[in-house]
């Protein structure tokens, strides 16, 4: 079964590859009038559907903003969209699908880190390429994997060593019980330990999550200075909302939160407590006022820019820019070599592709929640900081 | 002594959500025998539409239980008449449209109203301390306020007219109808009445817990549960079963962590299921 199978794929793949070829061929002075084509692979169904949909958002504005320009010297970019509605084996499934079906040059998506794992070995095999736009843990690297978000040299070290200086020493760490907050808090110890402070609890509750008596119990009898938490999706809300309720005192700190979960956190639970991130709404440039403005525009569903949109929205200009660059734009080998030190001038900053690690280069800021509920930036790094992963 | 005093009090605060939870479901599963997969995103509708009640509409906490009861025994009234009552008498195909219609209903609100989650304000703010241990006052509300449905549905059940028709109808559907009782009208208002109670858990945890499209998921794993422990038709048995269920997630997750809590807990009501299938307060059934 297994044999007939791998007969009938190096057939497909050969066939594809013969039926291109005659394409270019046959149809020598058109190609530059043909569309692009990349695969978009995010949930909008399914549990991750609230972030992805953000990612999708912003890719979905930064290819727009590509095509109004011109495209590609000319070409338009078009985009095959698949939904993997949460489902790591499905992303897997979808992104094989793209490749091989839709001959998509590069595929931008993915959310979890178990989604992105699932994809890896596809990409990986069929020596294509996959735009990661979400901050993750860290510890991986692939020549078939352009990772736009950022990692924890970028925003928890920093964050931590910040957070010593500025607002106390004993810390409490909560996250869901999945890969990322584990890592996220295994490092966030070592980072304590390396500058000074303490742990005084750790606590993990179960993905999704939403009764968090025992934990406030055990962090009111620890006494911290800051609840350094991972938590995600609707235990984060819950979270704040019964933290707040219980009156305890310690600030907040979160990876995670940003301006859509706050909204629904409200500004009476969230205020005061800190998020550090590559990006806020109120980051202040000029483009990322038009951006903003555009966001309002465009994303009709009361939602303001966030982190993960700006993830969406660096990984479709990336690579609207590495397709630019490339010599052939539906060689995805030429397209990948592209993304070395690429550069782009994006809503976030200047930031560039680490051409060592496929990471980006990004800056580190840090907001602080007002009582109106609104992130004021108070924290940003000097300069793009180098990713370590 | 504090902290197990803290533990034991927020305890009872969880174990008065899951009872209201978990309410709804007893009297449609226990009394009508439907196992209906949808009670979660009732338990949803009643949250959004405290959410549309309060944030968009302006009105007050009051206002917007109401509104959610009525939203989701309207939402149950549907399910029944379109749905239910068609495939009465076939456990698995009911199981498996109450899933469809739990699917289509997640959708539904993710498509109005968007996969983030939506913000209610606390009604009831502040807290107050006895020794080291605090207590907000929401939870005291919660917890009265479950008690008094809780004793409201008993008497409505043990000692109306329209309780006395849904209890001859689970004991013998036949002989209810011979005797004149018109039990398609009976179901649908049962089924609305255990709709509209899960649309009021969904109000009541809207300030406390987060407001979503995929909320309803945990609150139907965790009725089911207590309704299984305390045995299906029992409302006694209910209150017990979601005390035990509350109680001993708070007290381990206290000693130990909220994930071992969880593992725990599940054993423990394995272990009651397995040694008293019908529950530990189940009725006898002739």
């Amino acid at each position: 079964m297994e044999k007939k199978l791998c007969v009938f794929l190096v057939c497909a793949v050969l066939s594809a590859c013969t039926l291109t070829g005659c394409g270019h061929n046959a149809s020598g002075g058109s190609e530059k009038d043909r569309p692009i084509k990349i695969g978009v692979l995010y949930s909008l169904s399914g549990v991750t559907s609230v972030s992805e949909k953000q990612l999708y958002d912003g890719t979905k504005m930064a290819i727009q903003k590509i095509n109004e320009n011109g495209g590609i010297h000319g070409r338009k970019i078009e985009t095959v969209f698949a939904d993997y509605a949460s489902d790591p084996a499905k992303a897997a499934d979808k992104a094989r699908k793209l490749i091989l079906d839709e001959k998509v040059t590069a595929i931008i998506g993915t959310c979890s880190s178990s989604a992105r794992k699932a994809v890896k070995p596809v990409v990986e095999s069929y020596h294509s390429l996959l735009i990661y736009p979400q901050s993750y843990e860290g510890q991986e690297q692939s020549k078939n994997i352009i990772y736009v978000g950022c990692i924890p040299n970028q925003q928890a070290e920093i964050f931590v060593k910040w957070l010593l200086k500025n607002a106390g020493k004993k810390f409490f760490l909560i996250g869901c019980d999945f890969v990322y907050p584990q890592v996220e808090n295994k490092l966030a110890k070592e980072y304590l330990a390396a500058g000074g402070g303490s742990v005084v609890g750790e606590e993990y509750v179960p993905y999704g999550s939403t009764d968090f008596s025992s934990v406030l119990n055990k962090i009111k009898s620890s006494n911290p200075d800051i609840v350094y938490s991972e938590l995600t999706g609707d235990s984060n809300v819950a979270f704040y909302k019964q933290y707040h309720a219980y009156g305890l005192k310690a600030t907040i700190a979160s990876l995670t939160t940003n301006e859509t979960v706050l909204k629904s956190i409200g500004a009476d639970a969230g205020k005061n407590s800190f998020i550090c991130v590559d990006y806020f709404k109120n980051v202040e440039n000029p483009i990322n006022q038009t951006f903003v403005k555009k966001y309002a525009e465009t994303i009709k569903d009361g939602t303001v820019p966030t982190y993960a949109a700006m993830g969406g929205y660096n990984g479709g200009l990336f690579l609207g820019e590495a397709l630019r660059k490339a010599k052939d734009p539906e060689n995805t080998q030429q397209v990948a070599e592209a993304f070395r030190e690429l550069q782009i001038d994006s809503p976030s900053g200047k930031i560039s592709i680490d051409g060592k690690n496929n990471h980006t280069r990004l800056y580190c800021r840090i907001g602080k929640v007002d009582e109106k509920g609104e992130i004021h930036v108070i924290f940003t790094s000097e300069k793009p900081i180098d990713p370590k992963p | 002594m504090d902290s197990v005093l803290a533990l034991l009090l927020n305890g009872l605060n969880s174990s008065a959500l899951i009872l209201m939870a978990a309410l709804g479901m007893v009297i449609i599963c226990g009394l009508m025998g439907v196992i209906n997969l949808a009670h979660g995103e009732l338990i949803m509708v009643g949250a959004y539409t405290a959410y549309c009640a309060t944030q968009l509409l302006g009105l007050n906490f009051a206002a917007a239980m109401a509104l959610a009861f009525a939203a989701a025994a309207l939402a149950g009234i549907l399910m029944e008449v379109l749905v239910v009552r068609r495939l009465a008498g076939r456990p698995a195909e009911t199981m498996l449209a109450t899933f469809g219609i739990s699917v289509l209903l997640q959708q539904l609100v993710n498509i109005i109203f968007g996969a983030q989650s939506q913000y209610v304000a606390i009604p009831i703010k502040g807290n107050f301390s006895i020794g080291k241990v605090v207590v907000p006052y929401y939870n005291i509300f919660t917890v009265c306020f479950v008690a008094a449905v809780m004793a409201g549905t008993v008497l409505l059940m043990k000692k109306t007219k329209f309780g006395r028709r849904v209890r001859a109808i689970t004991q013998n559907r036949d002989m209810a109808e011979c005797l004149g009782i018109d039990s398609a009208r009976v179901d649908t208002v049962t089924f609305a009445f255990g709709s509209g109670l899960a649309g009021l858990a969904g109000a009541l945890a809207a300030p406390v817990k987060s407001v979503s499209p995929f909320m309803g998921g945990p609150y139907l794993v965790n009725s089911f549960m207590t309704s299984v422990v305390g045995g299906i038709a029992s409302f006694f048995g209910t209150a017990v079963g979601s005390l035990m269920v509350g109680e001993s997630t708070a007290l381990l997750g206290g000693v130990s962590n909220d994930v071992t809590a969880n593992i725990l807990v599940f054993l423990m009501i394995i272990a009651v299921i397995r040694f008293k299938p019908e529950g530990l307060f189940a009725k006898e059934r002739r």
